[in-house]
């Protein structure tokens, strides 16, 4: 018993005074609990989440009125109202908003077509597109995922068919009522006339009594004259044509797929993964002695540490061309209808590639340098990779995420080569297009190489 | 031998920041050209941080350091090339082959093609490395590796080489080995600073030795002066306890 309490004291100790082993074990994972939570959270697109869609009103009529009321009021979505479809299209790739819902002039006077329309006018059948019919458009952002994009469309469909219903009917109900008034008035004038009694025997109080039975009689026409139906009348079809369409600069044919905007993604996750056997290296010279030895012979760090940031660099690019190769060649063969399109702007692929190679490399020199064992190394750099890609919208885009999150995710070097990437790749961006985040990226790789080569120095 | 020094070393100081340790504390230390020196000393005296500052591995707090008659001031410039460091630990790449390692360090010292060839493949033969060139270190046994060590710190024949307890480990026949090829270099005009535990070792090597204890110099002078100065002593050993006690150290 002596010998087992001696070797868990033992044990007990080197636990406690492993201050980087116990940060991996509780700070890391408290971390990763708080992001994963709150990208789980901006999975399903809501208020909290950061995405913001714009509206157009160019109808401001009924149906866009209503629309824009029933949408701001919901409180579902963060809404702003913008004035114009290229305002909104701007924002759009200005990054200050998602998707824009556009009500088109004239939407309203097109709703109001369908109340003249006869059953069996083609008019009713409304799944397909007619011009006749009153028309929204969803602009989106083309580097929003699919599935994500759909998730804020769906539910802004079904609003816009239920207000479309609620306006048609509010409208017929009204023409409905003028009808019924017409009649109704009619009716009461017939009421008033004296020849409307003629026959009723004599009686003493006959004048009162006629009197009496005009009154009720006009109460009762007046009653039935104020009718509100439901709005909800059992239309199967949707009554409002809805169009998706990517917001882009210029009219190139365009057709974003699950493939553009993930292949792009992924192979910069597995960018940083480089961290592992970039510090493990680092690491083993550092163990080995031969750190020391050849800072004792005639070459400079520029040498060494160039050298090193070469190989993984060509490691990078290796790594971007076999995943690129997978999601064009293999991805089809398993089924996968989509395809990646090539036809972005060379120079600006070539900038976001080798600035974000420069961005892992950087980081995995850092995390080497820092390190001092390759537990630590492995875990604390597969960890913040993990984290990283989190906040940098890998999994689920940044402007889903909550405000706190997505203020953070602004110093994630993931974040700044994923919104490369996804120019190039979704966007179609140029040079121009991208040029913050290769800047970013390229001074995250500077500053990470001097604290590095600082690290080395010291030790 | 003559009187040409390699090494100057003038009221040397080196403070580590952080700890405050003072590893050394004013040394004055000159090694002349053809020099065999043998730096003594027990644990932390400061023998590791004394030749580190001559490696430029770290500056100095305050001193002056001449090598090769020119300050060095923390950073060695071209005099790297015309030192050799033999570390105690095996510094070489595990994931390399015997052979790789050895061109890698040669190619380093800026040796190429047939001349990088040549030196190699002496140096192959004379420490009897052919039949292992193509394993790798990792796979290595502990006397190889300690001979491509050796190997790599000598390819580019230094004018002068530090050796860190290059014996470490050894059996008594590499051991041989290495003090034969050690005295050959020291006959051809090589300056060597050779630091060791074993007293024997530097007894039967070094023509001078230099015992460093605390941080300062307390000792200066051949094997046999120093033992003759010291009565009552019979060798080397006997005057390192004398004159640095026989406490235990950190």
């Amino acid at each position: 018993m002596k010998k087992f309490l001696a070797i868990l004291k033992k044990d007990t100790l080197l636990m406690v005074r492993d201050w980087p082993g116990l940060a991996i074990l509780f700070i890391m994972p408290a971390v990763l609990l708080v992001i994963i939570t709150f990208t789980q959270e901006g999975a399903i697109p809501s208020k909290r989440s950061g995405m913001k869609i714009a509206i157009v009103d160019a109808d401001s009529s009924d149906f866009g009125k209503t629309l824009v009321r029933d949408l701001t009021s919901g409180g579902y979505f963060n809404f702003i109202i913008l004035g114009t479809d290229a305002e909104a299209r701007q924002s759009i790739l200005d990054g200050k908003c998602q998707i824009a819902v556009i009500v088109p002039d004239r939407a309203t006077e097109k709703l109001y077509t369908l109340l003249n329309a006869s059953p069996g006018d083609p008019a009713r059948t409304t799944i397909s597109p007619s011009d006749n019919l009153a028309g929204i458009i969803f602009l989106y952002d083309p580097a929003i995922q699919k599935v994500f994009k759909d998730a804020v469309i769906m539910p802004i469909n079904s609003l816009v068919q239920l207000t479309a219903v609620k306006v048609l009917m509010t409208k017929y109900t009204e023409d409905v009522n003028k009808t019924v008034k017409q009649h109704s008035s009619d009716f009461s004038a017939r009421l008033a006339g004296k020849d409307f009694f003629a026959g009723i025997p004599e009686f003493p109080y006959k004048k009162e009594v006629i009197k009496r039975f005009q009154e009720e009689l006009k109460n009762k026409t007046r009653e039935g004259s104020e009718i509100q139906l439901p709005f909800s009348p059992s239309f199967s079809d949707e009554i409002v044509n809805v169009t998706e369409e990517p917001a882009r600069k210029d009219n190139l044919e365009f057709r974003p797929n699950v493939l553009q905007n993930n292949v792009p993604a992924f192979t910069l996750f597995a960018m940083f993964f480089i961290v592992i056997p970039l510090a493990g290296s680092i690491i083993n010279e550092k163990n080995h002695g031969t750190f020391k030895r050849v800072r004792t012979l005639p070459v400079s760090y520029i040498e060494v540490v160039a050298a090193k940031i070469t190989v993984f660099l060509v490691v990078c690019v290796l790594q971007f061309v076999f995943l690129m190769s997978v999601g064009k060649y293999i991805m089809p063969l398993l089924g996968e209808q989509s395809s990646i399109d090539f036809g972005v702007n060379i120079p600006a692929l070539f900038l976001a590639l080798i600035s974000s190679s420069l961005a892992a490399t950087g980081f995995g020199m850092m995390v080497g340098a820092f390190a001092s064992t390759h537990g630590q190394a492995a875990t604390f750099g597969s960890v913040m990779v993990v984290i990283l890609a989190l906040l940098g919208g890998i999994f689920v885009p940044v402007h889903m995420l909550p405000d706190v999150i997505r203020k953070i995710s602004i110093i994630s070097p993931l974040r700044w080569g994923t919104d490369a990437f996804l120019g190039v790749f979704a966007r179609y961006q140029g040079v121009m297009g991208i040029w913050p985040e290769v800047f970013l990226l390229t001074g995250f790789f500077i500053l990470s190489i001097v604290l590095a080569v600082r690290v080395f120095k010291k030790h | 031998m003559t009187e040409t020094p390699v090494i100057e070393v003038k009221d040397l100081v080196k403070k580590y920041r952080g700890s405050g340790e003072v590893a050394l504390k004013g040394i004055s230390i000159t090694v002349h050209e053809g020099e065999f020196l043998g730096l003594l000393g027990p644990n932390s005296a400061g023998k590791t941080t004394f030749t580190s500052i001559i490696c430029g591995l770290i500056s100095p707090t305050s001193g002056t350091v001449r090598i090769f008659n020119r300050d060095i001031n923390g950073s060695l410039g071209d005099a790297k090339k015309r030192i050799g460091l033999v570390p105690q630990e095996i510094a070489l790449y595990s994931g390399l082959t015997v052979k790789e390692n050895i061109y890698f360090y040669g190619h380093m010292m800026g040796y190429h093609g047939d001349e990088l060839r040549k030196r190699a493949g002496s140096l192959i033969e004379i420490f009897n490395l052919e039949d292992h060139l193509s394993k790798l270190i990792l796979h290595c046994s502990g006397g190889i590796k300690r001979r491509v060590n050796l190997i790599s710190g000598i390819i580019h024949d230094p004018e002068l080489l530090i050796l860190d307890e290059p014996t470490l480990g050894v059996d008594i026949q590499l051991r041989e080995m290495i003090f034969r090829h050690l005295s050959e270099l020291n006959k051809t005009g090589t300056t060597i600073i050779y630091t060791t535990h074993y007293m024997k070792e530097a007894e039967q090597l070094c023509s001078r030795v230099n015992i460093i204890d605390h941080g300062l110099l307390i000792a200066d002078g051949t094997p046999e002066a120093l033992i003759s100065e010291n009565a009552g002593c019979e060798d080397l050993g006997q005057v390192f306890l004398k004159m640095t006690g026989r406490d235990l150290r950190d």
